[in-house]
């Protein structure tokens, strides 16, 4: 059990270290452009605020009137925020798939050397999942520090005239994309997070399909997939089956959802641990 | 001991082996010849469950493979399989990681034997180099039984020669080797066991110092015979 | 050391016969002691197994002998020595004679020629 483990962590840091460029790029990419957001867009703003003014002769009052007044709230929903955000999800969801299949593809087959480690196979399989995970969670904690450095900018850069009264975690909980992605409520971002790694833990055992069977693989694995999310969707229609709309209290078909996301995580597990100790192929 | 007893296997309707079972022993070197595409390696990729069979059963010293195994058997594929990025140092760190059989100093011993050097690039190493640091990372594992696929393929006749004495060396005293090639005649003198195979068949087992002293035949005469059938 | 082994002649013995030339020859003193059989093996680029059979056909003939823990050391036991040698020197000359017979040439004709040839290998030796 220790040596697992042990194993494990040499894995998982083997992987991170692989994807360290990819994540670093991302990282960088959503720090750019953030920071360009945090700047550009106030100094923008401050721009036609204050060439409204001497253009026309208003007063202070007057271009608040025009314009309104600014807040932290216009830059998180701007392009350069929401943007690499969905570059990263976009991005960490094809380095999951990479992930499993650069071993095979390419120049060399490292496939060989991973599956002929003296380590439990599924140590592989749990090494590439943390390893996008932590991928994932880096980003989030970039995008939450990000923000924390940008608001300081943002209120220093537009007068304080045109400062609407709002602080950092007012603005973010404006943003609907937060709630979704920042752990701003725990059961949200418990919930969020949850089903992220179910639906991972199901694209790995898709991967795991076409690994072992080929093309017929990939049908087994589109088979497998739509019939799990068949299951995950069932409960929310129980009511429209049942033709009877009162008969799940909100928390119950929660507690029905978390158990079906369970079953599905827990049988591709299995899925997949059989395949990789039993089916895979070089 | 590696026993393989009425081994089947297809990819969908090809059927690759049709009952295959020898014994390769510790001590031995056994060689598995036949033509391209008779089955060779996925006889050695099956040995190390790196493909599933259909029937037939696989067992290294009485035990069917698992993990742990994999510090007692070792496998050279016949193509790069270490990251084009690493050096060949970091190769050997990676191995030293993760098996504990991993010997430093005949690791040591091999890079020099082979005249590698350690800093180099996997990803920038000639063919004949990247076989030998593939030897290196099989070889350096003290392990009981090697499995080498086509360690003569595609290199040139010095590199050849090099792989050769290896045969022959303290690398490989006294443990089991199972090789595949086509191409048995330089190597004629350095094998126990041939196991010949012919269409996922195997058509004849005979240990080649015998077949020479009964029959007056080398290993070639006899593979001769099969293509000549 | 490169010997070129047949093909379709057990290795162990055309090492066995080696062995022999090399004692008849002194190219291995009497008592000397040999390389170790994996050494040999390598040296030859032979299978170790087959140079083990060599040995152990060696010692059965008496020509090799071995101490617990000390390498083989070639016999010096001088009548097996000068069977050894004897039994070479006769089947060279049966080669010898074989090759020759169908020629059909008088025994002295061959005796001169081998004289000749001796004393030509013997000049050029100086």
């Amino acid at each position: 059990m220790k040596d697992t483990l042990k194993d494990l962590l040499k894995l998982i840091n083997f992987e991170l270290n692989r994807m360290s460029k990819f994540l670093y790029g991302l990282i960088a990419f959503t720090l750019i452009s953030n920071l360009i957001a945090y700047i550009l867009l106030p100094v923008r703003f401050m721009y036609q605020v204050n060439e409204y003014m001497q253009i026309n002769s208003k007063t202070i009052e007057q271009a608040v009137n025009m314009f309104g007044r600014y807040s932290f709230f216009d830059i998180t929903n701007s392009l350069f925020l929401i943007g690499p955000i969905f570059v990263g999800i976009t991005g960490l969801f094809f380095y999951s798939i990479f992930t499993w299949y650069h071993e095979w593809f390419g120049k060399n087959t490292f496939a060989y050397r991973l599956l002929l480690l003296p380590v439990a196979r599924m140590n592989i399989f749990f090494s590439k999942l943390i390893t996008v995970f932590i991928g994932i969670f880096a980003l989030i904690a970039t995008q939450m520090i990000s923000l924390a450095i940008g608001f300081p900018i943002v209120s220093m850069i537009v007068d304080s005239n045109f400062l609407a009264n709002i602080n950092l975690m007012e603005a973010i909980h404006m943003n609907l994309t937060y709630h979704y992605i920042l752990p701003l409520n725990f059961w949200m971002f418990l919930a969020i997070n949850g089903i992220g790694l179910i639906l991972l833990i199901l694209l790995f055992t898709f991967i795991l399909m076409e690994r072992s069977f080929g093309i017929k693989g990939i049908i087994m694995g589109v088979v497998y997939a739509g019939f799990a999310l068949l299951v995950i969707l069932f409960p929310l229609f129980i009511p429209n089956i049942l033709q009877n709309y009162y008969i799940l209290y909100h928390s119950e078909t929660i507690l029905l959802e978390v158990l079906v996301f369970t079953i599905v995580g827990i049988v591709s597990l299995v899925t997949s641990r059989y395949l990789i100790n039993h089916k895979i192929t070089v | 001991m590696i026993e393989l007893k009425d081994v089947h296997k297809s990819f969908g309707k090809k059927v690759v082996l049709k009952g295959v079972s020898f014994t390769a022993k510790k001590g031995e070197i056994t060689c598995l010849v036949g033509v391209n595409g008779v089955g060779k390696t996925t006889i050695l990729n099956a040995i190390m469950n790196l493909t599933p069979i259909n029937a037939g059963e696989i067992l290294i010293d009485g035990e069917k493979i698992h993990p742990a195994l994999y510090n007692q058997i070792t496998f050279i594929p016949d193509l790069a399989v270490m990251l084009p990025q690493m050096s060949i140092r970091d190769a050997m760190e990676f191995m030293k990681d993760f098996y504990h059989s991993w010997n430093s100093k005949r690791a040591d011993e091999i890079v020099h034997f082979f005249r590698l050097n350690i800093e180099d690039r996997i990803a920038d190493l000639s063919k004949g180099n990247q076989a030998k640091v593939n030897l290196l990372m099989g070889l350096a594992l003290d392990v009981d039984y090697i499995l080498m696929d086509e360690p003569f393929s595609g290199i040139d006749i010095f590199t050849r020669e090099q792989i050769t004495d290896v045969f022959t060396s303290q690398l490989v005293a006294d443990r089991g080797v199972l090789i595949t090639t086509h191409e048995v005649h330089d190597i004629e003198h350095l094998i126990d066991q041939v196991v010949l195979l012919d269409e996922g068949e195997i058509y004849t087992i005979f240990n080649a110092e015998e077949m020479r002293e009964t029959q007056g035949k080398s290993v070639v005469d006899v593979m001769r015979e099969v293509y000549n059938k | 050391m490169n010997v070129r082994f047949d093909k379709r002649t057990p290795i162990y013995l055309q090492v066995l016969q080696d062995m022999k030339r090399q004692i008849i020859y002194g190219e291995v003193k009497a008592g000397e002691e040999l390389p170790s059989r994996r050494q040999l093996a390598n040296d030859l680029k032979i299978n170790p197994n087959t140079v083990q059979r060599a040995f152990s056909e060696m010692e059965e003939e008496g020509l090799i002998y071995t101490e617990p823990n000390r390498p083989s050391r070639v016999t010096d036991d001088p009548a097996l020595l000068n069977k050894l040698k004897k039994e070479w020197v006769e089947q060279k000359v049966s080669d010898f004679v074989s090759a020759l017979r169908p020629l059909d040439l008088p025994v002295s004709e061959i005796v001169r020629l081998v004289e000749d040839n001796m004393q030509d290998r013997k000049k050029e030796d100086k």
